[in-house]
């Protein structure tokens, strides 16, 4: 009872402190979809009107419309390509006892730590030297370089977390190791495979640095923003476009989230 | 022993795991259509040669023949072997019906005939009409059953089964042993079933391969096993056991005799004629505690009698155990009597005096270690 009691107790200074933290995460992040509906090209208060005007403008243009479209190539190019090398990197460090198997995943994981800025300049340079012409296709190169850790680390603690006699039971049962992939150990993993697929659209969707050094001519979406915010004018927009970004990766994360529960309850995953 | 039509031929087969030796110069033969089983304690390679008579594991030297075809070329997906998980590795992500069908992908069956495959497989588990149902709706028994129809459907000529009936409680362990025994008798497939449960092991097999440290040391039918055990660790393994030294004083038609600390002049009649049992050898008496009888007085008819006094007794239900101290030894014998046929055994209380006897063919005589 007096333990209860204590616990209690104890809850009210954490309790603010919760609602603080959150309140610090996400406040900044509500301005934007309530200064888009503001009549007024200056982000302050007072507020002076409703307008849905901004969104309109973002719908009419068409250079802002085309880096999203970049953005949105490169996003899915890269979440396709790191997830499919994550699987056999992650399957081939969980299922197989290879030779120097630490010093491999350090190497796979090593990305992570090095800054944006450094891999952005070296992987400028080196493409330049090669004589690579800048262009969506280097920022995807990029992109993938940082994007396979993560896919990495997601699909390690899938591949890691079911049992291995499922496999073998497949091949027991007459499957060879291209069907008992495709019949068992995909769909098994199928939950990590989505989950990493949405984490590396969102690192490339909305990656800066290395896209600042690799794009050419076309802009990828943070590097568009980046440069209309030299214009107050059009920086309502960017606000408008920021919100719509906002609601789609909140209906993202959340359907991530409920394909991972759903996996993680067991029935999981899509038959196939 | 020697099998007449071996089915499974093991030659010579070890595998190491870097330093250790899992599985150590193994010969075994299984005959057709046998309930083989392997027991030991784990750890003691009876799984890794299970895993290798699957092709999970590559043996690192040896060769196993099955219907006279070498396996070492053959990938787990080729073998005419199937198996049971010890955790059943049931697919999560695929209904009761799509894992008993699972095998019969390359097959290449019209839907009707699969359909009647996996009916077939599932009534041969009894569990009828359960292909619809989701995998996790599934008890520990069922789950058991659904892993063995999945295997079966297959029709494979060997079944090899690895402690598949660890996970369930006694009672149900008790009735699937029985319908698995009876399984096995109709369908005449061979089964290889792995266990560390003696009781299990006996109840199943027609012969068991007793296994320790990655050796065979014993291949017998049951009763062989338990009444003649090979060596002291066979027969250790399997039951209780009474331990004694003793030196063999001499050899009379048939018969061997011997001085014991604590039996006094014991003569054994089985075994005797084993090459070991030479006049002045140093060797063990072994006596099942269920052989050994009390009376209040020594019988004039037993030719094995000692005097000793009860130091426990353990009610067991069906039976009691007596622990009788006897002069000249520190640890005391054990004696296990049925109630039923013994109903003046409960007149035997802790500290009397009573005669311990024993017939001269319970008597094992063991190498000393």
């Amino acid at each position: 009872m007096s333990d209860k009691a204590g616990a209690q107790r104890g809850n009210r200074p954490l309790l603010f402190y919760a609602i603080g933290y959150l309140a610090f995460l996400y406040i900044p992040v509500l301005f934007l979809p309530l200064f888009s509906f503001n009549d007024s090209i200056y982000v302050a208060f007072p507020l002076s009107g409703f307008t849905t005007e901004w969104y309109s403008v973002v719908l009419a243009d068409e250079p802002m419309q085309a880096a999203l479209v970049n953005s949105l190539k490169v996003g899915a190019a890269v979440a396709t390509i790191a997830t499919v090398l994550g699987i056999f990197g992650a399957k081939a460090v969980t299922r197989y006892r290879i030779r120097g198997q630490r010093p491999v995943i350090g190497a796979i994981m090593l990305p992570l730590v090095i800054p944006g800025i450094i891999l952005g300049v070296a992987l400028l340079i080196l493409l330049s030297r090669v004589g690579v012409q800048l262009s969506l296709v280097t920022v995807a190169i990029g992109h993938t370089l940082i994007c396979v850790p993560f896919a990495m680390a997601t699909l390690m603690a899938r591949f890691e977390g079911f049992d291995r006699s499922m496999e073998e039971a497949a091949a027991d049962l007459g499957d060879n190791a291209w069907w008992t992939f495709w019949r068992v150990t995909l769909p098994l993993v199928f939950p990590g495979v989505v989950a990493s697929f949405l984490l590396c659209f969102t690192i490339s969707f909305d990656e800066f640095i290395i896209a600042f050094f690799l794009a050419g001519t076309e802009p990828t979406l943070p590097i568009f923003i980046y440069g209309q915010l030299r214009f107050p004018q059009t920086l309502p927009g960017v606000l408008a476009l920021g919100s719509l970004i906002l609601v789609v990766s909140f209906v993202v994360v959340f359907f991530s989230q409920w394909l991972q529960r759903k996996g993680a309850a067991g029935s999981a995953g899509p038959g196939i | 022993m020697t099998v007449r039509d071996p089915y499974i031929r093991i030659e010579g087969l070890t595998k190491r795991f870097g330093e250790v030796v899992a599985v150590e110069d193994i010969d075994l033969a299984v005959g057709r259509g046998e309930f083989f089983s392997l027991l030991g304690a784990s750890g003691c390679g009876k799984t890794t040669l299970l895993r290798m008579l699957a092709g999970f594991e590559v043996p690192t030297t040896g060769e196993i023949y099955i219907d006279d075809a070498p396996m070492a070329a053959v990938a787990p997906h080729h073998r005419p072997t199937n198996m049971v998980f010890q955790n059943y590795a049931i697919f999560p992500h695929l209904d009761v019906g799509q894992n008993v069908a699972y095998g019969l992908r390359s097959e290449r069956l019209t839907r009707a005939e699969k359909k009647e495959r996996v009916e077939e497989a599932l009534a041969m588990v009894k569990l009828p009409g359960y292909g619809s149902r989701t995998a996790d709706a599934l008890s520990g028994g069922q789950q058991q059953r659904i892993a063995l129809a999945r295997a079966l459907i297959k029709r494979p000529k060997v079944l090899l089964l690895d402690e598949p009936l660890g996970a369930l409680d006694k009672k149900l362990r008790e009735q699937m042993q029985l319908e698995l025994r009876a399984l096995q008798q109709s369908l005449g497939i061979t089964f290889v079933f792995v266990t560390h449960d003696q009781e299990e092991a006996m109840t199943l097999s027609d012969r068991i391969a007793v296994m320790s440290h990655g050796r065979v040391l014993q291949v017998a039918s049951p009763e062989d096993i338990y009444q003649r055990p090979a060596s002291i660790e066979v027969a250790d393994f399997l039951g209780q056991m009474n331990f004694v030294a003793a030196s063999v004083k001499g050899l009379e038609n048939g018969h061997a005799v011997l001085d014991t600390a604590g039996l006094g002049r014991v003569r054994a009649s089985a075994s005797a004629g084993q090459p070991f049992v030479r006049e002045g050898a140093e060797l063990v008496v072994a006596i099942r505690p269920e052989r050994m009888s009390l009376s209040p007085e020594r019988r004039g008819d037993a030719p094995n009698a000692v005097e000793g006094v009860i130091r426990n007794v353990a009610y067991l239900g069906d039976r009691r155990h007596f622990y009788v101290a006897v002069e000249g030894r520190e640890e005391p014998f054990a004696v296990a009597a049925q109630e039923a046929q013994a109903p003046g055994a409960t007149a035997f209380r802790e500290s009397s005096t009573v005669w311990l006897s024993w017939p001269d063919e319970a008597v094992v005589l063991l190498k000393s270690d």
